[in-house]
């Protein structure tokens, strides 16, 4: 099967249309009226003929100058509308791999490359010059057979309320025995309500094996509690002990989320290893740390690295394609608006004492909120399964309105409405999520199963280790 | 007998079949392709795993090599469930999931679970968590209550405290009298340690094991020795009553509680959580400090001692704390800086005299407010009424 590698005109978070435009002619050695032509229509296949290596490679490299870039299976030149431009005789398709391979190689940005670059670029101009003008004017349900599946969720806040308070009812009455079990019927809600290509997912995980990794995790916390109030040495031996099996907990607990959670009756997985939680969990947040924060953002890029990579859907992997520059960008623009509320903050206090408050929590909650929104889109947008991708476009302004109004009404009614809330952002992140798929749902494989253990995952949830997308 | 509309998922890949399935009064089962109308599979009902109901979410048969059947008629699954049992093939889909089900999709037992949900929560807040962290205190050795309490000092020692500036003739004299007490309450294994209070100013706390520390500065601030034995009583009600262990186990319980109630609040919920946290344990400390003014009033009655040295020295703590914390105070002046140290020592000596020789005020609007809330100890006045009143 070959594959196209299409654009639509869209730019990633924290570029510029122009830079893209820029970077597009550079690129593709092409003239600037050009490069408009192709970011004028809706959608345009910018080169054909791919293997699915020599795909990704391509979306790697567009992705890097901040185009969002879809792949496509190739289809008969029927099924393509070519447009009003020109067509240019495609040109020697073999070299397209290796020039792209090359372009990925030296990464196109690396000046001291440029002669090596050039040079590959140069040969893949060429023949992304002859398909590029192949542009597709069709909607974008059928650019080259890539369909939008947009996520939908179901669920209503009176019916999970329901659900929700008898739960802690149960809860209660049990001593907490039942809070397993109230958990997987929290999970299996929002789980079970979530909808994909007229699809649901499922969260199967038994509540007897959340139990009693929750009473493991239980008892560990009382005796580091009174550990560390009675006898401070022990308390830090056993914070020790929990650090060095922090990196096999995290591990074991996205394990068992992804393992009890499936879709189309197809389980995904977790394969990251116990080296790569120690370097994302531990050592690189030390190294952010020890550099008062400036390997922060770096330490957070590697997490997420570990984490979306380590996913598997049956066999299917996933993919991150975010580096430390995204991350940096994100972290600076929080931290300037952080600045900037604070100022205005110390402005408020002194003129109107009153307001002080309501100032910083409001400053608190669109931070919270401007982070949220940056990091999901962030981390949708640049995951990949197999030549699927996601896109996601949440947006300020609405978020930081979604979660005011859900902590507004959650602290007026002493917690009740928290139903509806959870129930309104899971709408809300359903709706502005969807699956960039390159063909039908109908191809995943799946891997042979394996049970892993729930203590790692009540262990983190205990210690409040939150290590949720 | 029953016919449902669904999808098929094999569980060897993600391939979705529309299809219908059949079953039979005999619990026969046949699960058909809509597009081609070939057979998929065919069980018997007594072998399907069938999902509990949540809700209108998906309902699910598995079968034995893991196939999937999906769909969304909840209330035909359920129709089904009991009219196979008339039949006499009762599904091991226990009755539990059938009354889980009921309750969680009326909402009258939904209003009815609230009720009993604020109850509860009211009752163990107020009564439920206090008795049980009492029980435990009472539970622990000696041991670990000392070896809190050295921890603690050697903390306090080594982070706040300086050592006691008290001539020893002072320090002496403050023991003698206080020798009747901790021979009477002897039991409790009290000791008294001097230390120079600095930022914490003056003071007096007693620690699980029986420590009882005055600061230098509330020594200084009593007028004569009896004030003083009027604060250790209150503090040896402290030890007596074992206030110390039960706070810490009463607060972690309480966290505990809330978490395993709320379950998953989400971050910004969590730090509105905190304040109802904060001001329960607040609440929980006055009846802690209630307690021990009880305990130092009868003390103090029974043994023929002016019960009006307790209130009294709470006054002059009081104006102190108000001298303190004056906006004329050098010691909150950032320009001072010269010896920032020296300035606040010598800012307090003023406030010591001040207070001492009956120069500041007491506030007049000193009712109640809605700080009192906030405050780990009850109001000054509320206090002073209890001693003067009987």
């Amino acid at each position: 099967m070959s594959y196209d590698i299409v654009f639509k005109g869209e730019v990633l978070d924290g570029f510029t249309e122009d830079g893209v435009k820029q970077e597009f002619a550079r690129l593709f050695k092409q003239s600037a009226e050009r490069v408009e032509k192709i970011f004028s229509v809706p959608s345009a296949v910018l080169k054909s003929g791919l293997d699915e290596a020599a795909a990704k490679r391509y979306r790697e490299v567009l992705s890097d100058a901040g185009a969002r870039i879809y792949i496509s299976p190739e289809l008969p030149a029927a099924g393509l509308q070519l447009s009003e431009l020109e067509t240019t005789q495609s040109n020697a398709a073999v070299e397209a791999p290796a020039a792209s391979y090359a372009i990925a190689n030296t990464g196109a940005r690396i000046e001291a490359s440029v002669a090596e670059t050039s040079q590959a670029v140069a040969g893949t101009s060429q023949t992304v010059a002859g398909d590029g003008d192949r542009v597709n004017d069709a909607d974008d349900v059928d650019a080259g057979g890539l369909k939008t599946l947009p996520f939908k969720f179901t669920g209503n806040g009176s019916e999970y309320f329901k659900i929700w308070i008898v739960n802690i009812l149960l809860t209660i009455v049990t001593l907490g025995i039942y809070s397993a079990w109230a958990k997987v019927r929290n999970k299996r809600y929002f789980y079970s309500n979530t909808d994909l290509d007229g699809s649901r997912f499922e969260y199967l995980a038994s509540p007897i094996s959340i139990l009693k990794g929750r009473l493991i995790a239980v008892a560990f916390f009382a005796i580091y509690t009174l550990a560390g109030n009675f006898f401070p040495p022990l308390g830090i031996a056993l914070f020790l002990v929990l650090i060095v099996f922090l990196p096999w907990m995290v591990v074991r607990s996205l394990a068992f989320n992804a393992r009890y959670s499936a879709y189309r009756n197809i389980r995904f997985n977790f394969k990251g290893d116990i080296k790569g939680a120690l370097m994302a969990f531990i050592v690189w947040p030390v190294l952010g740390a020890l550099t008062l924060g400036i390997l922060m953002p770096l330490a957070v890029c590697k997490q997420h690295q570990f984490m979306i990579n380590g996913y598997r859907y049956g066999t299917s992997e996933f993919e991150y394609h975010a580096g430390a520059r995204d991350y940096y960008r994100i972290f600076l623009m929080l931290f300037g608006i952080g600045l900037l509320g604070g100022v205005l903050a110390g402005l408020v206090q002194a003129t109107l004492p009153l307001l002080f408050g309501l100032i910083v929590l409001t400053m608190y909650l669109y931070l919270f909120a401007y982070f949220t929104v940056h990091i999901k889109n962030l981390n949708f947008n640049n995951a990949t399964l197999g030549l699927n991708g996601f896109s996601a476009r949440l947006q300020l302004n609405s978020y930081a309105w979604l979660l005011f109004t859900n902590t507004l009404f959650t602290v007026l009614t002493i917690g009740l409405y928290r139903p509806w809330a959870a129930v309104r952002t899971a709408n809300y992140i359903a709706e502005h999520v969807s699956f960039e798929a390159q063909s039908d749902l109908d191809e995943f494989v799946a891997d042979e199963q394996q049970q892993v253990s729930a203590l790692g995952e009540e262990l983190g949830e205990v210690f409040d280790f939150d290590f949720g997308l | 007998m029953g016919r449902f509309e669904g999808r098929w998922y094999d569980g060897s890949s993600s391939r979705q079949q529309v299809c219908t399935l059949q079953i039979s009064e005999r619990g026969d089962m046949q699960v058909v392709a809509d597009d081609d109308s070939l057979p998929l599979h065919q069980d018997q009902w007594l072998n399907v795993k069938l999902s509990s109901r949540l809700g209108n979410t998906p309902r699910y048969f598995e079968f034995a090599d893991g196939q999937k059947f999906e769909t969304l008629d909840n209330d035909g699954v359920d129709a089904l469930i009991e009219q196979l049992r008339a039949e006499g093939i009762s599904h091991p889909a226990s009755a539990m999931a059938k009354l889980l089900h009921l309750m969680e999709s009326k909402i009258r037992y939904g209003l009815l679970a609230l009720l009993v949900v604020i109850a509860v929560g009211t009752w163990s807040t107020v009564y439920g968590v206090p008795a049980v962290s009492k029980w435990i205190a009472y539970q622990l050795p000696p041991d670990v209550l000392s070896l809190a309490s050295e921890q603690t000092m050697e903390l306090l020692d080594s982070s706040v405290f300086e050592a006691s500036t008290l001539e020893p003739e002072v320090s002496d004299r403050v023991l003698q009298h206080f020798q009747p007490a901790l021979d009477h309450y002897a039991d409790l294994n009290v000791r008294v340690l001097f230390r120079d209070g600095a930022g914490m100013g003056a003071n007096a706390f007693a620690l699980p094991d029986g420590t009882i520390v005055f600061t230098d500065q509330m020594v200084r601030l009593a007028q004569h020795d009896d004030q003083l034995l009027a604060v250790l009583a209150h503090e040896i009600g402290h030890v007596y009553y074992r206030h110390g262990m039960r706070s810490l186990v009463q607060n972690s319980m309480l966290a505990f509680m809330l978490l395993m109630m709320s379950g998953d609040v989400g971050a910004t919920a969590e730090i509105f959580l905190a304040l109802p946290i904060f001001l329960t344990e607040m609440a929980y400390s006055r009846n802690y400090e209630r307690e021990s003014d009880d305990f130092a009033l009868s003390y103090l009655l029974e043994h023929n001692i002016d019960k009006s040295s307790f209130p009294d020295l709470m006054s002059r703590l009081q104006l102190f704390s108000i001298c303190m914390q004056s906006p004329d105070g050098s010691c909150a002046d950032p320009e001072a800086e010269v010896d920032a140290e020296a300035a606040y020592r010598q800012f307090e000596q003023g406030c010591l005299h001040k207070v001492l020789a009956g120069e500041i005020e007491a506030p007049t609007n000193m009712g109640e407010s809605w700080g009192d809330y906030l405050s780990s100890h009850p109001a000054t006045e509320e206090r002073l009424l209890k001693f003067r009143d009987e």
